[in-house]
């Protein structure tokens, strides 16, 4: 196939654009396990407010030194409504449905996963900067939908608060 | 023909008119500003019918319309008219049971339609009319492609028709997910006959579906651009070949990169999510190659009326021409939107972006600009040649293009920032009890509304131009020619890129590669399936 | 003066107007994905689960 030289120089150059932007998402992946929430556990979204799982919902202190979230989305508020996490400590976001989809964000910070009625969304991450954070749904849910937020508040720990 | 592909065009602008004045309230809703009767209810319905008419309406009856015309300016005839007009008619029919569900508030439930969130059943209906409508489009387009090789054997076919032959295979692969989601799932399911659906199910089958739909909405974009618009410049085709690869690259590529959409969803392994990540930078490449060859194209054009020195030859381009402006100013936009794409599709970068304001900025200049406006464009050359009127208002339909340019700029340009700063899309305000995180899009929210306004006047422009030569074109003598464009180099034979039976082959061979294991985890889990909620 | 514009489009055939744009626009790609994966991802935090 006869390519005009220019041409064959551009797609070169794509190739080698995509192969960076592939290479940098790969090496991010493996080397600093940066996923996107990607957890896979099943649960009954009729009774899921009685299943042990998440019959408690609040924040939980783990031995490993972590904390874990055990949140619902429903219509249209999250629960527990607002949020104490300590800064720098590694936070798990548990969180199902029991009514329609949802999405959990929490605004200036990677924390971006869809909640799923029967599903069991996990989302890990670690809140450096201290300070309080909007929580919000951002898959439409009813009419409702954009009144459906929370707060998350980091707080420094050295610091006493 | 003529009449056939006229119907199709017509129903597409009324769609996209209803469409253009449900998009303007919404902008001005998101700015919060009070208009008459606004309401939440009346908001997340007006975003279902946009949707809906825009991403589906529009977009497939336009697209099938212009399908008609190439094909038949290339083949010479349409094989199977009367299917063709059946396909019209269903396609049209189911259109309006969706549309009247959706205007009598029984299906506010956007056009992603997610369960468990339950439309009345005549959305779904209507939607699997108008795809099995579309059908009828590819059958005939396929079988016109055929009949004109037997006759025609060994000759390649002009890039025209050699893109939607692609668009046409690409959309029978493709609309299989939505069709078993829709007729398998949630037909049944909405009527009350299955008490629960796997939501995760759904999605998948619908994101299937969903990002390849992306690409029927652009080849045929890419036709106009490959095989029109360098004959509008007066320019050749540069490269007769890359174009029958790029086809044939989007062809196998589109389908299997779905599972980008479901990124931050649970119920899905990541590894299979990074490997839809890899293919979906693949998908960049034939884009890229689109961008070169169409440049170098009008370059050709721009040098031959006289153009000198590096850039010199861009002022001598026709921008006079509504389709000439309007393509170039959507290729333009498009640029960008390529750019938005890499950002989503780089998978744990896509938490930062999934579902904020960035999407819509992203999505409205891909199919709400290069589709979108090059089709405008297209409609302002296919009316003369299919009514015989001469355009009326041609100011107007000169100065459409830019001021859709403009209005698209303000807005999404303001969506991408805002989607940054974590403003979510789809939202009937955004001041989230005045919290101090929300409060910094506001300035944002009004450059975004300023340019719906923009957007609107365009919008309007192009409907008076449409309106107007139908009712006081001033009529032709004769009908305008169809001209398309010639290739610099023309192909003597077929080559590796004609046999689309092969390609075929290849992009199934790769959907599989890519669905089969996500799907057989997934239904294999302990499923437990929601029951339907109508929250709206 | 005829010459020379046909020597332009006889003895140079090759689109150097396209490449250059291209050439700017892939610079500006390439820079702008990685001014926003490492600029604003990253510095956002970890993300995983």
């Amino acid at each position: 196939m006869k390519v005009d030289p220019y041409e064959k120089a551009w797609m070169v150059a794509a190739v080698v654009l995509l192969t960076v932007f592939v290479a940098t998402v790969v090496v991010s992946a493996t080397a600093q396990g940066l996923h996107p929430p990607s957890h896979v556990e099943t649960i009954d979204p009729v009774t899921c407010r009685s299943d042990p799982r998440f019959a408690e919902l609040g924040v939980f202190d783990l031995e490993d030194g972590s904390v874990e979230v055990v949140m619902l989305a429903q219509v249209w508020a999250f629960l527990p409504g607002e949020v104490h996490v300590p800064a720098g400590v590694p936070v798990v976001f548990r969180m199902t449905s029991p009514d329609v989809i949802h999405g959990v964000q929490v605004v200036g910070t990677n924390v971006n996963a869809t909640v799923i009625p029967g599903y069991v969304t996990e989302v890990v991450t670690t809140f450096e900067r201290p300070g309080e954070y909007l929580i919000l749904c951002n898959e439409y849910c009813g009419t409702g939908h954009h009144v459906m937020s929370g707060k998350l508040i980091v707080e420094d720990e050295e610091a006493g608060s | 023909m003529r009449k056939l592909a006229l119907a199709h065009v017509l129903v597409s602008v009324a769609a996209f008119g209803l469409a253009a004045m449900m998009a303007v309230m919404q902008a001005m809703s998101r700015a919060d500003l009070q208009l008459p009767a606004r309401t939440a209810d009346l908001y997340y319905l007006s975003v279902t019918a946009h949707g809906v008419l825009m991403g589906l309406v529009f977009t497939t009856f336009f697209i099938i319309g212009f399908g008609y015309v190439i094909v038949e300016k290339v083949t010479g005839r349409i094989v199977g008219k009367g299917l063709a007009w059946a396909g019209f008619w269903v396609a049209l029919a189911g259109t309006l049971l969706a549309t009247v569900a959706i205007l009598s508030g029984r299906a506010s439930v956007l056009y992603t339609f997610y369960p468990p969130m339950k439309a009345h059943p005549a959305f779904y209906i209507g939607a699997a009319l108008l795809v099995v409508g579309s059908w009828a489009w590819a059958i005939v387009t396929l079988r016109s492609f055929h009949e004109w090789r037997k006759e025609n054997p060994g000759r390649p076919a002009h890039v025209g028709l050699h893109g939607m032959v692609a668009t046409a295979w690409l959309w029978l692969l493709c609309t299989l997910g939505v069709a078993v989601e829709v007729v398998v799932l949630l037909i049944p399911w909405s009527l009350g006959w299955v008490e629960r659906i796997d939501p995760v199910l759904a999605r998948t089958l619908f994101w299937y579906f969903g990002h390849p739909v992306v690409y029927f909405w652009l080849l045929p974009a890419y036709v106009a651009w490959y095989a029109l618009l360098p004959r509008v410049a007066g320019g050749k085709l540069f490269s007769d070949k890359l174009t029958r690869m790029v086809f044939v690259l989007f062809l196998i590529l589109s389908t299997p990169v779905g599972l980008h959409h479901q990124f931050v969803d649970p119920g899905i392994a990541s590894q299979w999510k990074l490997f839809h990540a890899i293919l979906t930078f693949g998908i960049l490449f034939p884009s890229m190659v689109t961008a070169f060859t169409v440049i170098a194209s009008l370059e050709l054009g721009g040098r031959a009326r006289g153009g000198r020195g590096l850039f010199g030859w861009i002022f001598r381009l026709p921008w006079g021409d509504p389709l000439f402006a309007a393509i170039a100013l959507a290729m333009l936009t498009f640029a960008t939107g390529g750019w938005g794409g890499a950002v989503n599709a780089a998978y744990g970068m896509n938490a930062m972006v999934h579902n904020t304001a960035w999407v819509q900025g992203h999505f409205h200049m891909t199919v709400g600009t290069a589709s979108a406006l090059t089709f405008m464009g297209l409609t302002y050359w296919l009316l003369p040649r299919l009514t015989g009127r001469e355009l009326k208002f041609l100011p107007f339909a000169q100065v459409q293009p830019w001021l859709w340019f403009v209005g698209m700029c303000f807005f999404s340009i303001a969506n991408h920032v805002t989607g940054l700063m974590g403003m979510p899309r789809r939202v009937y305000e955004a001041s989230y009890g005045g919290a101090e995180q929300a409060q910094a899009w506001a300035p944002w929210t009004a450059v975004s509304a300023a340019g719906g306004v923009i957007l609107f006047v365009s919008a309007s422009c192009f409907g008076l131009v449409v309106v107007g030569t139908l009712l006081w074109g001033r009529r032709l003598s004769e009908l305008p020619p169809i001209e398309l464009a010639e290739p610099l180099e023309a192909p003597a034979e077929e080559g590796l890129f004609d046999r689309f039976g092969t390609w075929v082959t290849v992009a199934v061979v790769l959907v599989v590669i890519a669905y089969a294991i996500p799907l057989y985890q997934l239904l294999t889990l302990p499923r437990f399936g929601a029951p339907p909620q109508v929250p709206f | 003066m005829t010459d020379v514009d046909e020597r332009n489009t006889e003895d140079e055939p090759h689109p150097r107007g396209t490449l250059a744009i291209l050439a700017l626009y892939g610079l500006a790609f390439l820079l702008g994905w990685l001014a926003l994966y490492f600029g604003l991802f990253i510095p956002r935090g970890s993300i995983g689960g």
